[in-house]
């Protein structure tokens, strides 16, 4: 089946696995609060933590800024008014939180936690280092290249390649005109390719 | 390309360094149950400090001795940095410690008692503040050159070699501490130098040893839990408006209600005082909605005026369009950029540090559809009046 724009999506595991997450919502939302988050903890935490890292790119303010999504999502759980998919709901939180920290004045500060971070988590961070360099392939070359875009393309490939947000959803999550999410898939997919080119031309 | 990313997305969730533990949860579990046990009770804050002291001293005593660790292991391999086998150094850091015994060598200043004005070596103080919790915060402005190793430490760190290490201001406290020397506009270092901090892919790049780098800002931080020092350097092309303070404004450009009606007592009367409590956004509104309609008389009497602006006098712009710009062909291309403007919903206002001419600065900022890049628009507050206006020149 050819496919008329390389931003539709479809296939039925996808549309049965998007159905159990909506029934699965929609359950959570009949919880007492206190439960409903934590069911959303244990449901989201891991892929809304690694999103959050997707911004802001280190470890102690990604636990942060993790923390306060989950707080925020807590208090404003009441007023989610399933517009959107409650998944959306709270990755638009999350990256607002991370937006606001990447615009904020206190990011150029100094930040003591980091010295204390970086060595706490070494031991995590140097079995990351042996797994990761014994398949340094080509897939982790192009995450690494997805990861130096500019943020404004990084989220959208993101979003939509490994988070499964169609451009509408993504539109309303960021705020952009869906118009203006395909020119960055567009712009975002041609910098990857312009980029492994580059690289191919250094090591051909 | 398509093909690629969508195949991509299982190792991207096993890539990125990550995961929502226990710990996070029960973080976010006690943050809630504190807010709702003690909305707004005095003794909270006591309490909750006695905990994090408590817990401070407790992983502060691990982190040290980790730290220590960390830091032989890095001085072992200083001489050979390039041997490392598994990254573990590079994962360390490298610090800058002052040795006390040429204490008279270094540019120390007394931690109580430095003041905005001092002068060390190069470097004068434009800015100090001292916190409740006693950490001190201190901006040095001048032009001094540095000479060092930059590694990549995840983030590209600098240790000033030996000479060097006398031209950075530092606290009488400092000497024999370990102090970490980073850079403002860190990715753009990075790119400089070639490394992939911030990335996935976790190479770290060699060290870049005897280095100059020239030195125009110096941001000094210390608190009871260690000294930080951030450089800002010369000749670094960044995009600095993304780090200074701003607010978002998401509105159509029309004006409506107000504005329209102080533009056009202003249009009128051209009464400074209308614009007195406007912010930049504002008048760069009324300037697009100027040019919208060809109002040339306006749109001049928006621009800020005297000779270090480079606005003529009235009579000089108003004789020659075509060279100040406002004749039919101008006129028509301020409205055609008005229509552009239609589509934008969402500009940025960011506030410009202070330049060397003490101006206050602002910048609209926005992208319109289609475009790659931002752009910017600079509004200036009249030093005369405190009224912002628009240079001649305004988009950058």
């Amino acid at each position: 089946m050819v496919r008329h724009t390389i931003e539709q999506k479809g296939g039925n595991h996808m549309e049965h696995t998007e159905k159990l997450r909506l029934v699965h919502e929609e359950n959570i939302l009949q919880l007492e609060t206190m439960e409903a988050l934590e069911v959303l903890m244990d449901t989201y935490g891991d892929e809304i933590k690694r999103l959050i890292y997707t911004y802001v790119k280190n470890d102690a303010d990604t636990d942060d800024i993790t923390q306060e999504v989950f707080v925020t999502i807590y208090e404003k759980l009441h007023t989610f008014q399933g517009k959107s998919t409650l998944r959306s709901w709270m990755y638009s939180i999350a990256i607002n939180k991370s937006k606001d920290y990447l615009r904020s004045w206190n990011k150029r500060n100094q930040r003591i936690k980091e010295k204390l971070t970086l060595s706490a988590k070494n031991n995590n961070h140097v079995e990351f280092l042996e797994d990761r360099l014994i398949e340094q392939d080509e897939k982790q070359q192009l995450l690494a290249n997805i990861m130096d875009l500019p943020l404004k393309y990084r989220e959208v490939l993101i979003l939509f390649y490994f988070k499964d947000f169609s451009t509408v959803e993504i539109s309303s999550i960021i705020g952009v005109t869906e118009a203006a999410i395909r020119t960055r898939l567009k712009r975002g997919r041609d910098k990857l390719k312009q980029k492994l080119m580059e690289r191919g031309e250094q090591h051909g | 390309m398509d093909e690629k990313l969508q195949e991509l997305k299982q190792t991207f969730e096993q890539s990125v360094p990550t995961s929502f533990t226990e710990m996070d949860k029960q973080r976010v579990l006690h943050t809630i149950q504190n807010k709702k046990s003690f909305p707004s009770s005095s003794i909270l804050p006591k309490v909750l400090t006695t905990v994090t002291v408590a817990l401070f001293f407790f992983f502060g005593f691990f982190i040290v001795s980790n730290q220590q660790n960390s830091n032989e292991l890095a001085n072992q391999s200083s001489s050979n940095p390039n041997e490392t086998e598994d990254g573990l150094v590079e994962m360390v850091g490298h610090f800058f410690t002052p040795d006390k015994e040429k204490a008279d060598q270094y540019l120390l200043f007394n931690p109580d008692t430095v003041q905005k004005g001092d002068s060390f070596g190069f470097m004068e103080v434009t800015n100090v503040s001292r916190n409740e919790n006693s950490s001190l915060a201190i901006t040095f402005e001048g032009k001094t050159n540095l000479v060092g190793t930059i590694y990549d430490n995840g983030y590209p760190v600098f240790v000033p070699d030996n000479e060097s290490a006398y031209n950075i201001p530092i606290s009488t406290a400092d000497l024999e501490k370990n102090i970490r020397i980073r850079f403002d506009h860190s990715e753009k270092i990075a790119e400089k130098y070639g490394m992939n901090v911030g990335t996935l892919i976790p190479e770290r790049t060699p060290p870049i040893e005897n280095e100059e780098i020239t030195v125009l800002k110096i941001k000094y931080y210390s608190s009871e839990h260690g000294t930080f020092i951030d450089l800002e350097i010369a000749d670094l092309n960044v995009d600095e408006w993304e780090y200074y303070p701003s607010q978002t404004y998401t509105t159509k450009i029309e004006l409506s209600g107000e504005l329209l009606a102080i533009y056009q007592h202003y249009a009128a009367t051209q009464d400074e005082s209308l614009l007195k409590d406007l912010k930049p956004f504002d008048i760069f509104r009324l300037y697009q909605h100027a040019l919208s309609i060809g109002d040339v008389e306006t749109e001049y009497a928006l621009f800020i005026k005297g000779e270090q602006f480079g606005t003529p006098d009235e009579e000089t712009y108003f004789s020659d369009p075509v060279f100040w710009g406002h004749d039919e062909e101008a006129i028509e291309n301020g409205k055609k950029s008005f229509e552009k403007l239609k589509e934008v919903h969402s500009y940025r206002e960011i506030s410009l540090p202070t330049d060397e001419t003490g101006l206050e600065r602002a910048v609209i900022s926005y992208t319109l559809p289609n475009e790659e890049g931002k752009r910017g628009f600079q509004i200036i507050k009249d030093p005369e009046t405190g009224v912002w206006k628009v240079p001649m020149m305004p988009l950058q």
